[in-house]
């Protein structure tokens, strides 16, 4: 939908008054009707087709405006849902896995990181090896000095 | 977004370019488009100065596609714009200026035939998962299939359960109080002071 306010669902067309003789405003009420009604005709009975769809309809369009960054926020929280389950069944807490992942030079986003524990959980499950092998070193070399964790893969280069 | 209810479609527009790869000629969509208008009634006028100025020029840059001009008495001028898939968009000229006649005509040219849809996603994948899809047995071993319950495994995760960490607690009270060196210290102050 391109109209995001209800003021622009206006349709007025300008027109020189005869009476007047200056341009005048004249509104077309069964088109802006029209576009109302056609944005409520999923609402329920009444609330489609009299003047109630108007009203319920401009708090659509502010829950709309709320939604924008409430949906943000719910879908950085099901994506640390899902990657936490996920490095739960291979053993890692992924609490640690952002940071570990940064300083290995991974820079995958949590985005991805939940669609590939659906889609490709072999990439995933090496991920989360390179994450706990970066957990597992010790300070010095840059790790973060934790105990044995992550898929059992061999890891034979340095990360 | 509300994409209009029920009334928006919902769609990938990826029927364009089959291949995917930028392969073949565009076609143009517009096969034929028919203006009808009258010679006469003052609601034409723009379409008759689009016809008188402008329609040739628009019939040799677009050669693929057919324009007919039907002039009826007493009828509200038209455009009839037909696409390659067989759809049919009307459009009325009644009382539009010269401009916007040819507006529409532009609008009508650059459209193909389909009907208006909503694309939410910016992204399409005939093949999302390459690996195959996340299932339970996914990171199992296929040795778990062969095991003899009961079996005196470790479990997968390192962390004791309930049972266990009640059990260590209370084997390590029958064994004797191991102090850390801090509890001890303190437990010395606390001694003396109550002693005092």
């Amino acid at each position: 939908m391109v109209f995001l306010t209800r003021n622009l669902f206006v349709r007025r067309h300008w027109h020189t008054s005869q009476f007047f003789g200056h341009e005048t405003p004249s509104y077309d009420r069964v088109w802006e009707k029209r576009r109302i009604y056609q944005q409520a005709a999923h609402y329920f009975g009444r609330f489609r087709n009299t003047k109630l769809a108007r009203r319920y309809f401009t708090r659509s369009l502010t829950y709309q405006t709320e939604g924008r960054s409430i949906r943000k926020r719910v879908r950085k929280e099901l994506w640390d849902t899902r990657i936490e389950g996920s490095c739960q069944e291979l053993d890692y807490n992924a609490w640690y896995m952002r940071d570990a992942l940064t300083r290995a030079g991974v820079y995958l986003d949590r985005k991805v990181l939940a669609n590939i524990a659906l889609t490709e959980p072999r990439t995933f499950r090496a991920v989360t090896e390179i994450a706990a092998t970066k957990s597992m070193d010790a300070p010095e070399d840059g790790g973060m000095g934790m105990k044995k964790c992550g898929p059992g893969i061999d890891v034979y280069s340095k990360l | 977004m509300t994409s209009m209810g029920l009334l928006l479609k919902r769609t990938f527009i990826n029927q364009n370019a089959p291949l995917n790869n930028g392969a073949g000629r565009f076609v143009p969509q517009l096969a034929r488009l028919t203006i009808k208008f009258c010679k006469s009634h003052g609601s034409s006028q723009g379409v008759r100065r689009f016809i008188e100025e402008d329609i040739v020029q628009f019939a040799k840059n677009n050669p693929g596609t057919v324009i007919y001009l039907k002039p009826r008495r007493h009828r509200s001028p038209v455009l009839v714009a037909e696409y390659l898939n067989g759809e049919k968009h009307h459009q009325s000229l009644s009382n539009y200026g010269v401009n916007e006649v040819s507006s529409y005509v532009d609008f009508y040219r650059n459209q193909s035939g389909v009907e208006y849809s909503d694309q939410q996603k910016n992204t399409y994948s005939d093949h999302p998962s390459i690996q195959g899809y996340w299932n339970p047995h996914t990171h199992q071993e296929p040795g778990v299939n062969f095991l003899k319950y009961p079996v005196n495994k470790p479990a997968i995760l390192h962390q004791p359960s309930a049972t266990e960490i009640v059990r260590n607690a209370f084997i390590s009270q029958q064994e004797g109080n191991e102090f850390s060196p801090g509890e001890e210290e303190k437990l010395e102050a606390r001694k003396q002071t109550s002693s005092s």
